[in-house]
């Protein structure tokens, strides 16, 4: 029934087992190379055409699902999860260790909610560094969508898997509506980049469900009025042209560097409280009005900052516009 | 460490079929696992290498030598004068021609430049057997490799079902 489906011209191509004589009667050098070196060649491929090897013999059946590295581009939405669910049947039934992906790289041909959040489940137990990016498959009207602040039709709000194993998740969204799971520890998480997403009001990030990130960056977020960041293990922030955004709350003792840039894009008031005593750079582009603003407990030396650039600028509104940028140099001569 | 700047200091490397090659160091030491031997001192003046017959080894032993960092590589006066790009292209070609093999010998030197950790030699070596895996149909592969399809009719056609996305 399948091969109704089959090109013609592939038909008479299909060698059937039994009547496979090996051409030439040569000696198949290849597949008695150990798997680490088969995996090792298959790791140069792109991972589709190392999954289309499985059909080669035997021999080859498992090898691919003990790639570490898998990379899918430019891929339907729905490919990541049939691979997935492959590799870690595979994985089993060859008594491998564990499926163990060191890193998943994805970039899709189209925007599907539905479809992505169920390979990032899959994904989310086995993947040591996640990268998705689906700036391919952004049209120009979700982008003037995005921009112009117009509410489009959005699907259910969609929970982020829990990520245990993961140490490093780089996700670029179509604009999808994403929510960080309620419950749930991303122990090893160090790193986080969301970009591109929609947001459901409130986005909190804190110990308790991120106990090891270190570096976060957010962009191009709508509607997250209010961000509570709330953290010990933060070194550094990046917030750009989160749009809706009104509220902003940070507690994080450990912060080294904290950019701030177009934000408050609707708010003639941004509110933000921000404690951070170990602050070293900190650049802030976008209304700033200093009534509201605090930048709670800055470091005891702070009067010996050295304040690199610092300009103001009227808007036609009259509200403030104001670019701060500081670095800290410390009193003591190097 | 003093030694290695000298540039001179020999080698003896042995196949398991008997032959011996004296290589400089410098050219030796292309190989990570032969590194780690000399500076962990587990070299005396010959080191057995397993499993690599002389004329793998010898073929190995020549492509260190070219790779080798000009600076010691004798017979190459005139290198340091030639731009560096025009050097990476030479080294291209020869390359190139180096890796004109039966497919016995390219497998035997895959294996070996594994073992010996020799990045450039493994990348290249690879890289070809992967250029007729990405540029031809699989019945091609097969047909190129050898490799004899042991599947059933029928099992060949639930993977390919199972995997319809990577064939399409």
């Amino acid at each position: 029934m399948e091969s109704n489906g089959e090109p013609p011209n592939k038909a008479p191509a299909v060698v059937t087992g039994a009547a496979a004589a090996v051409p030439g009667g040569g000696m198949d050098f290849l597949s008695r190379l150990p798997d680490h070196l088969l995996v090792d060649i298959l790791l140069r491929l792109r991972t589709k055409e190392a999954v289309a090897t499985t059909v080669l013999s035997r021999r080859w059946r498992g090898i691919w699902a003990q790639l570490p590295h898998l990379f899918f581009d430019g891929v339907h939405p729905s490919v990541p999860a049939r691979a997935l669910a492959a590799y870690e049947a595979l994985a089993a039934s060859e008594a491998h260790a564990a499926a163990d992906i060191q890193s998943l790289a994805v970039s899709l041909d189209q925007v599907d909610a539905r479809e992505t959040f169920a390979w990032l489940s899959l994904a989310a137990p086995l993947c040591g560094r996640l990268h998705l990016d689906d700036s391919r498959a952004v049209s120009d009207e979700m982008v003037e969508l995005f921009r112009g602040r117009r509410r489009r039709h959005d699907g259910e709000a969609s929970e982020m898997p829990c990520f245990r194993r993961a140490t490093e998740i780089r996700l670029r969204l179509g604009f999808l509506t994403l929510e960080l799971p309620r419950v749930g520890v991303f122990d090893a998480l160090r790193l986080m980049r969301l970009q591109n997403f929609q947001s459901r009001g409130q986005f909190l990030i804190s110990d308790t469900m991120l106990p090891s990130l270190q570096e976060l960056t957010m962009s191009g977020v709508r509607d997250m009025n209010v961000l509570t960041l709330n953290s010990k293990s933060l070194v550094s922030i990046d917030l750009s042209y989160l749009m809706g955004l009104q509220r902003l709350h940070i507690t994080a003792p450990g912060l080294h560097q904290l950019d701030v840039v177009r934000c408050f894009y609707d708010s003639l008031k941004p509110v933000a409280s921000i404690t951070a005593e170990r602050l070293e750079v900190f650049r802030w582009n976008g209304p700033y009005d200093l009534e509201s603003v605090h930048l709670g407990e800055m470091p005891p030396d702070a009067r010996s900052t050295s304040y690199r650039h610092t300009s103001l600028a009227r808007f036609s509104d009259g509200s403030d516009m104001c670019r701060v940028s500081w670095s800290l140099y410390s009193s003591s001569p190097p | 460490m003093a030694t290695r700047e000298a540039g001179k200091k020999m080698i003896m490397l042995k196949s398991p079929d008997g032959m011996e090659f004296e290589v400089e160091e410098a050219v030796a030491m292309e190989s990570q696992t032969i590194r780690k031997m000399i500076e962990d001192d587990c070299a005396d003046t010959a080191i057995l290498i397993p499993n690599i017959n002389s004329k793998i080894l010898s073929r190995v032993i020549e492509y260190c030598n070219k790779h080798v960092p000009t600076t010691g590589a004798t017979g190459a006066a005139a290198s340091d004068t030639v731009a560096p790009a025009a050097l990476a292209e030479d080294l291209k070609i020869w390359d190139a021609e180096f890796i004109k093999v039966n497919r016995a010998t390219r497998f035997d030197l895959i294996q070996a430049a594994s073992y010996l950790n020799i990045k450039g030699l493994l990348d290249l070596t690879s890289q070809t057997t992967i250029d007729t895996i990405s540029d031809n149909s699989l019945e091609e592969i097969r047909s190129f490799l050898s490799t004899k399809n042991d599947y059933l009719p029928e099992e060949e056609q639930t993977i390919r079902r199972e995997n319809q996305w990577a064939f399409q």
